[in-house]
């Protein structure tokens, strides 16, 4: 009786666990790798160079799996398993079409103050077809730099436009050396700026890359002592002797101030190859109202660029020649964040923006650029320039400098860049390289 | 007494060293089939669905591909740790003794192994059951029951009665590069399934819009985009802006794969769920050997995401037992497609050319050419500045033969099995498509079906002579001859693929045969690429076993093209039963 309710109960014990738990069958193992040619397979034998090669590096080789790819991976595949990126994506380009967005951005100069900040975009903004709003902001809390801009253009077409722009920028780590061709580069001091410019301009390509701008506006600057690292204020510097306090310091204009510049361009709209020349001219006439109606001065310049692509396939190699001219208008002299300048974004770049500035200024560069990848643009440059007085007045050749400059930057609207120059003495000091310039990021100046 | 000692050492290591270096192939049957399809169990686990939130399945756990991790892993951490990781790779691991590979659940040898008919060429991955007849079907009789939920092309989810379901895919004008779109998912579907993946089926139809039938509720999503209501404004918008053949709408028909879907294989590791699964995909030959197949075709969208495996379970669903099968997906994208709209985009005026024109060439993100190209100043002209689309065939966008180079083609990103391809690798692809005759790939042509005569005649030309370049690449580095089998006992038979395809004209080739011990043997030739040797026999019928060491001979066979020469390993097992095969090696020199 009592084996005959055993038999029974583990019966029925056994049917339950099989119907309970059909699915609890043990999962098979994972089977055996056929030897598929019967001799074992083709022997990997790893040399001894192999294995030192493994030991050197397995610090970096365990930095990069596990501190880098597996929670990156991790992290990446579960935003993107939770559809994160198309919500990040529709968190910042926004809109029933995508027309607006912000982007963050971020630039560093070795030198200055870096920023991080936003460029924001609206197109066909207020619901206006080809009308877009551009803003941009850049900022650093600690040092209390603060720029921005914001732009409406309405293009009347592909080939002219109109716009109303508005900038300020309020950064204390701008750079004086002091006025002329000689200013040795221990000579560095900073300076504050406030500047404030509004305007409304007109620009029109008629001919391939050919253009004419005018624009017009009112501008707004006030200088004061500044400061960036150990470097002394420009005050400072200049009680020691080394120069003197120039002309606008601490005085500060204000005015309207009008714009003309054309360009003759042969080279062909929106596309990178093909050989040509350029030539162009700018004139700017600003005032002072703050201190007298009389109060004024104009900048005027050109270049003359001439381009050869090497196989008409964006590999340019460019010569140019620039001068720029500051001249007053009325009794005081240019404030001196009017007057010529080298070094910055534009010619020179081994050098700070506003190492030299002058009455005039002379420069012949030597570009090539050439692409390295979709969108993404290589460069290297070097000029020969300096600033003068009055006119180009004191121009001797022995003054030369030379600035040279390598980098990469991608051919988008939000341009990147990465930059890396030197900047020397003149010819006459013997032209040893005293400045180097890295930048990376997006630029101020796009 | 220690002279006696040094001579056993000696004796010894040589002993070892022999054996060591002693490398036989046993004498056996080489291995055909593959037992990764063999029924397996694996561990159930919730999945729940909307009609069962209680469901179990007892299928591997579905797998789903990260698209964008899988793009910056392939780019940029996988290579920077597997170079600090100094890893190595070697030759692939599923390779039988023959220097072929097994019939598996990846690969089932097909063109490659005998003789295909046309029909069954054009028949491709489709039974006869799936071909669909839109002109016998009723109004309103296909049924669709989904949008398409991934991808960028428009489309849909239909079931046709008594058929089964079906991806519609709709080829678009707006791109210039309408009929490429679904020709080339026929054609690179038949051509893979030819060579032995596993496909769907892939046709094109003509369909007139009042077949279907949409069901309410529908969503669709592309590729970085949001759900979008898919209904008949949405429906009625898609069949106007696509190809139409006096009326019909032309349609890429792919009909749904069998089984229960677990995502796709990886092209690296293996899946931890499927006993089956023991081979790393990056040493499996059929991966590494299809990035020669891909650089014909210029697939460059061979990424995981571009398979799919699904679970065959022997009592149907999601149930265990069963076995995986891996298919490859999507091969729309062959034959030239633009990966980005051609032209500007006006509101930034940046163009996608540079980014089509390096497709095939270059990774999108190549650090290797960038670096070339920063540190050569861009002097040197690259591939992809060599690209140019025909005038009149801007449907096929970049593709096309000259300066086509089958060694240094590119996938869009980095593809762990690709990278590891070895000579052997690409030399055993391209044996198998040597069998694509000149006729063949004109079937293949005709299959795209595309309006303009001259359109099919341009890109069966392309198609033809990118393959002579694989071929020319690929068959004469290593020995091109296959079909190595015995006939009569005695004679070694087999054919040069690289003469039978014409890769060099047939006077070029001169047909040497010895022993390993230099003796010679004689080659008698025949059209084609076949060539005989004759092997007298150097064993007896009794005496020493089977597998004895007197037994075992090699034939060494060079045709004067290839560098390397074709090495047979036979048993002479005497002149009533004859020589048997049990291996081949086609070493790039001769080390024995």
């Amino acid at each position: 009786m009592r084996a005959r309710s055993f038999v029974c109960l583990l019966i029925a014990a056994s049917l339950w666990s099989l119907g309970a738990n059909a699915d609890a069958e043990e999962e098979s193992p994972k089977r055996v790798p056929p030897d598929y040619d019967g001799r074992g397979g083709d022997p990997k034998e790893d040399g001894a160079g192999v294995w030192v090669g493994r030991v050197l590096l397995s610090p970096l080789y365990f930095t990069s799996e596990y501190i880098f790819r597996r929670p990156i991976g991790a992290m990446t595949k579960t935003v993107e398993h939770n559809d994160g990126f198309r919500k990040i994506y529709d968190f910042f380009i926004f809109g029933p079409d995508h027309k607006a967005g912000i982007v963050p951005i971020a630039f560093v100069e070795f030198g200055f103050v870096p920023s991080v900040g936003a460029y924001g975009f609206w197109n066909d903004a207020f619901f206006v077809p080809r009308n877009d709003v551009r803003v941009h902001l850049e900022m650093w809390p600690d040092d209390m730099w603060l720029a921005g801009s914001v732009r409406d253009r309405y293009r009347f077409d592909d080939h002219s436009s109109f716009e109303v722009r508005a900038n300020g920028v309020h950064r204390p780590d701008q750079v004086f050396y002091g006025i002329g061709p000689e200013t040795p580069q221990w000579h560095q001091s900073r300076y504050a700026i406030n500047r404030f410019d509004a305007r409304a301009g007109f620009e029109s390509r008629f001919w391939r890359r050919s253009t004419v701008e005018l624009d017009g506006g009112v501008r707004k600057v006030d200088t004061s002592s500044g400061e960036y690292g150990k470097d002394p204020s420009l005050e400072v510097e200049a009680a020691t002797g080394a120069f003197p306090i120039p002309y606008g310091f601490a005085r500060g204009y204000m005015g309207p101030y009008g714009r003309a510049a054309a360009s003759i361009d042969t080279r062909r709209h929106n596309v990178n190859t093909g050989s040509g020349f350029r030539v162009e001219s700018e004139a700017e006439s600003g005032s002072d109202f703050q201190h007298g109606a009389t109060t004024g001065w104009v900048r005027w310049g050109g270049a003359a660029t001439v381009t050869i692509d090497l196989n008409d396939r964006g590999r340019n190699l460019s010569l140019s020649v620039a001068t720029s001219f500051a001249d007053p208008l009325g009794t005081n002299e240019v404030p001196f964040t009017e007057l010529a300048m080298l070094g910055g974004d534009k010619w020179m770049r081994g050098y700070f923006p506003g190492r030299l500035m002058d009455r005039s200024a002379a420069v012949a560069q030597l570009r090539y650029d050439w692409p390295v990848a979709p969108w993404l643009d290589a460069t290297i440059q070097t000029a020969v320039g300096n600033v003068y007085g009055e006119h180009l007045q004191g121009f001797d050749a022995k003054l030369l400098r030379v600035s040279a400059a390598l980098g990469l930057s991608t051919a988008t609207n939000v341009p990147l860049d990465f930059l890396v120059g030197i900047g020397t003495e003149t010819f006459a000091s013997g032209a040893s390289v005293d400045s180097v310039r890295v930048t990376v990021g997006v630029p101020h100046s796009f | 007494m220690r002279a006696n000692r040094v001579t056993i050492i000696v004796l010894g290591s040589c002993l070892a060293a022999c054996a060591a270096g002693d490398r036989r192939f046993p004498l056996r049957e080489p291995v055909r089939h593959d037992n990764d399809s063999a029924s397996v169990r694996v561990k159930c686990h919730d999945e729940p669905t909307k009609t069962d939130p209680r469901h179990r399945s007892c299928a591997p756990v579905a797998y789903a591909s990260p698209l964008y991790w899988d793009g910056v892993d392939n780019i940029v951490f996988r290579p920077l740790s597997e170079g600090l990781g100094v890893v190595t790779s070697g030759e692939s691991v599923d390779v039988n003794s023959l220097d072929e590979v097994p019939d598996s659940a990846w690969f089932v040898n097909r063109i490659g192994a005998r003789s295909m008919s046309i029909a069954e060429l054009r028949q491709g991955a489709c039974t006869s059951e799936q071909i669909l007849d839109p002109d016998g079907a009723a109004d309103g009789s296909w049924i669709i029951d989904k949008g398409k939920t991934e991808g960028s092309s428009p489309g849909f989810r239909v079931v046709v009665p008594g058929k089964g379901k079906f991806l519609f895919k709709l080829d678009t004008p707006t791109d210039n590069q309408a009929e490429r779109t679904a020709a080339a998912s026929t054609i690179s579907a038949a051509i893979f399934h030819a060579v032995g993946y596993f496909i769907s089926c892939e046709r094109i139809v003509y369909v007139r819009p009042s077949v279907f039938k949409l069901l309410p509720g529908l969503v669709t999503k592309e590729n970085f985009q949001p759900d979008k209501p898919f209904d008949q404004r949405a429906f009625d918008a898609e069949i106007a802006s696509a190809t139409k053949r006096n009326g019909l709408v032309r349609i890429n028909a792919s009909a749904w794969l069998p089984g229960h879907p677990i995502g796709p294989a990886r092209y690296h590791g293996v899946r931890d769920d499927d006993p089956n699964d023991v081979i790393p995909h990056e040493d499996r030959r059929e991966l590494r050997g299809m990035r020669v197949l891909a650089a014909w075709l210029a697939r460059y969208d061979s990424r995981e995401a571009n398979g799919f495996d699904t679970w065959i379970a022997d009592h149907g669903s999601d149930s265990s037992p069963g076995h995986v099968v891996h298919y490859q997906l999507d091969v729309s994208e062959t034959f030239g497609s633009l990966a980005f709209a051609q032209g500007t985009n006006a509101a930034n005026g940046l163009s996608w050319d540079p980014v089509d024109r390096r497709l095939n060439r270059s990774y999108f993100v190549d650090w290797g050419d960038l670096a070339r190209d920063f540190a050569t100043l861009g002097l040197a002209v690259r591939p992809w500045e060599h690209a140019y689309v025909a005038p009149g065939h801007e449907m096929f966008g970049y593709y096309n033969a000259d300066h086509f180079d089958a060694e240094k083609w590119k996938p869009m990103y980095p593809n762990p099995a690709f990278s590891r391809m070895t000579e052997r690798d690409g030399a055993w692809m391209a044996r198998i498509l040597a069998r694509f005759t000149p006729e063949m790939v004109r079937v293949l042509a005709l299959m795209g079906d595309f309006t303009a005569p001259a359109t099919t005649d341009y890109f069966q030309s392309v198609v033809e002579k990118r393959l002579e370049r694989v071929l020319e690449r690929y068959l004469t580095r290593l020995s091109p001859i296959g079909d190595v089998r015995v006939e009569d006992g005695n004679r070694l038979c087999g054919v040069d693929l690289a003469e039978r395809r014409g890769v060099l004209p047939a006077e070029r080739f001169h047909y040497a045969a010895r022993w390993s011990d230099g003796a010679p043997l004689t080659v008698a030739r025949r059209p084609g690429g076949a060539i005989c040797i004759a092997m007298p026999h150097v064993a007896r019928d009794d005496g020493a076993s089977d597998d004895a060491r007197s037994r075992y001979v090699r034939v060494i066979v060079e045709d004067s093209v290839a560098r390397g020469p074709l090495v047979a390993h036979l048993y002479d097992l005497g002149p009533r039963r004859g020589f048997r095969l049990v291996g081949l090696e086609r070493p790039e020199k001769l080390r024995l």
